[in-house]
């Protein structure tokens, strides 16, 4: 138990450790398709197109993570379905999607009722906020993932790496393409909560990062995004507790940290000669 | 329609970059068991014309016409500048695996992709990086899994974009023994600068820059030396 009684794992609330553990099975599987596919960017601007689905919900009076998970599959299958003569101008869509996201929610929240434009929440985040509905949630959505990938792992992957010879081989790729998108749409607003809108690509990017420094095989890389993703949320936990500093702002510094430290530290040995 | 022997007829196809045109009014068809070479200067549009007949672009005027419409042939494909990341975590065998994914989706088992995998990783010298990862694989090495992709699933069109750069010339001989072994009734288009008589022996010549002509084969090395010193 804590000090106010709630259940306790290795000394922080247990619905906040759940949380972390579920939401870094997310991390090791989307976010290792984020970086391989090289998607951060996009990801970036998926999760801050969806702060204008927060404003759009929040003024309509939706739940705000309905209006987020609604803007974030559209930015999504609007990314994914652009054609592929015009991808050139994927990076410039991006943009727009980002700052257009950004500066419609604050424009919605600024006239919203004070209790819910919280802003600095929605931007950053509060992991003590998160709850058992938002426990369930994540557990839902790493079902999603898990079984998209006991399905169709070995076409993702084939997508991931060359799209075009996928193609050749006669697999959907835009469908596929869309398959992951909307599983890394769905991420980052079921990670809304825990680091908000700006913190979450950070959150799928560095653990990923971090583990192809060392790890080879994409079975390791995954599995060491897992362990990373864990270890650097509990210990941004536990610091920004101890701190007094803002949980989803000291995971990420922390993670940025351990990406930092992983570059300086000898790379994994190569093949000889 | 296309006849039996057909794979795939391009009617005035061309092809917009940008609005500037790479390629325009091409008429051609490819039929079974051809040896195509295609042959012109560096910016005179044969990968577009390769990627065309593969399908990975859709033509900005005219169109393609394939024998299989739902997309069944079995193609092979070794591009001149692979598009793939080479930082991404996957070794040589299970890319070469890549080559036949079609087949798995058709039905196939894991013992014949395993079998196929065999033959043609013995066959590239390639058994002992078998387990190696793309980013520590030297260029030609690099090279020899994209023959060894292209060929995995016994292709029935095999486009090949100058397959001997970076290649040793070991290895360079080595593949176009390969390619001389290819079923007769697999189609090869081959784009490059290294026709050597005892290499290919084509069936057909193009000549493409903008636009498509055909060569008189008695012509076809005269060209391709120009191509080669003229303009490469």
């Amino acid at each position: 138990m804590t000090e106010s009684g709630v259940p306790a794992l290795f000394g922080l609330p247990a619905v906040q450790v759940v949380a972390v553990a579920l939401a870094s099975l997310l991390c090791g599987f989307v976010g290792t398709f984020v970086v391989l596919r090289r998607l951060v960017a996009l990801g970036g601007g998926i999760a801050h197109a969806a702060f204008g689905g927060i404003g759009i919900a929040v003024v309509v009076g939706f739940e705000p993570r309905f209006g987020a998970a609604a803007v974030a599959v559209g930015a999504a299958a609007l990314l994914a379905g652009l054609p592929r003569e015009r991808s050139d101008r994927q990076d410039a869509l991006i943009g727009v999607l980002w700052a257009v996201g950004m500066a419609l929610g604050m424009v919605l929240l600024a006239g919203a009722p004070a209790g819910d434009s919280d802003v600095e929440g929605y931007l950053f985040g509060d992991i003590a906020t998160v709850d058992r509905a938002d426990v369930v949630t994540l557990a839902a959505l790493v079902a999603i993932v898990l079984v998209v990938h006991a399905r169709f792992g070995r076409e993702l992957v084939a997508t991931a790496f060359d799209p075009e010879h996928a193609r050749l081989q006669g697999l959907p790729v835009r469908g596929l393409t869309l398959l992951g998108l909307l599983l890394v749409a769905l991420s980052l607003v079921a990670l809304l909560e825990m680091v908000g809108v700006v913190l979450a690509i950070a959150l799928l990017a560095i653990p990923p990062l971090v583990a192809l420094r060392w790890l080879r095989g994409l079975p390791a890389v995954v599995a060491g995004a897992i362990v990373v993703a864990a270890a650097m949320s509990l210990a941004g936990l536990a610091l920004g507790a101890s701190a007094g500093w803002p949980a989803g702002p000291t995971i990420v510094l922390v993670g940025g940290a351990a990406l930092v430290l992983s570059r300086l530290a000898p790379a994994r040995a190569t093949r000889a000669g | 329609m296309t006849g039996a022997r057909t794979l795939l007829r391009l009617e005035r196809v061309g092809y917009r970059y940008e609005g500037d045109v790479a390629l325009r009014d091409v008429e051609l068809e490819i039929a079974r068991g051809e040896r195509l070479a295609v042959l012109g200067p560096n910016g005179g549009g044969k990968t577009t014309l390769l990627t065309l007949l593969l399908g990975l672009r859709d033509p900005s005027e005219g169109r393609v016409v394939r024998a299989s419409p739902n997309g069944d042939l079995r193609l092979g494909y070794v591009p001149q500048f692979p598009a793939f990341d080479r930082n991404f975590p996957i070794r040589v065998d299970e890319m070469v695996l890549e080559g036949r994914l079609r087949e798995r989706r058709a039905g196939g088992t894991e013992s014949e992709d395993r079998a196929e995998l065999e033959r043609i990783l013995e066959r590239l010298d390639l058994v002992g990086l078998r387990r190696v990862y793309l980013t520590e694989l030297s260029g030609g090495e690099l090279k020899r899994a994209l023959v060894a992709r292209a060929l995995v699933a016994r292709p029935e069109l095999l486009v090949l974009d100058e397959p001997t750069a970076s290649l040793d010339e070991s290895s360079r001989r080595t593949f176009w023994t390969l390619v001389a072994e290819q079923p007769e009734t697999t189609a090869i288009v081959l784009a490059t600068h290294d026709l050597a008589p005892a290499t290919f022996a084509p069936t057909r010549a193009l000549f493409v820059d903008r636009t498509v002509r055909e060569l008189a084969l008695g012509d076809l090395h005269a060209e391709a030396a120009v191509c080669g010193h003229g303009h490469d």
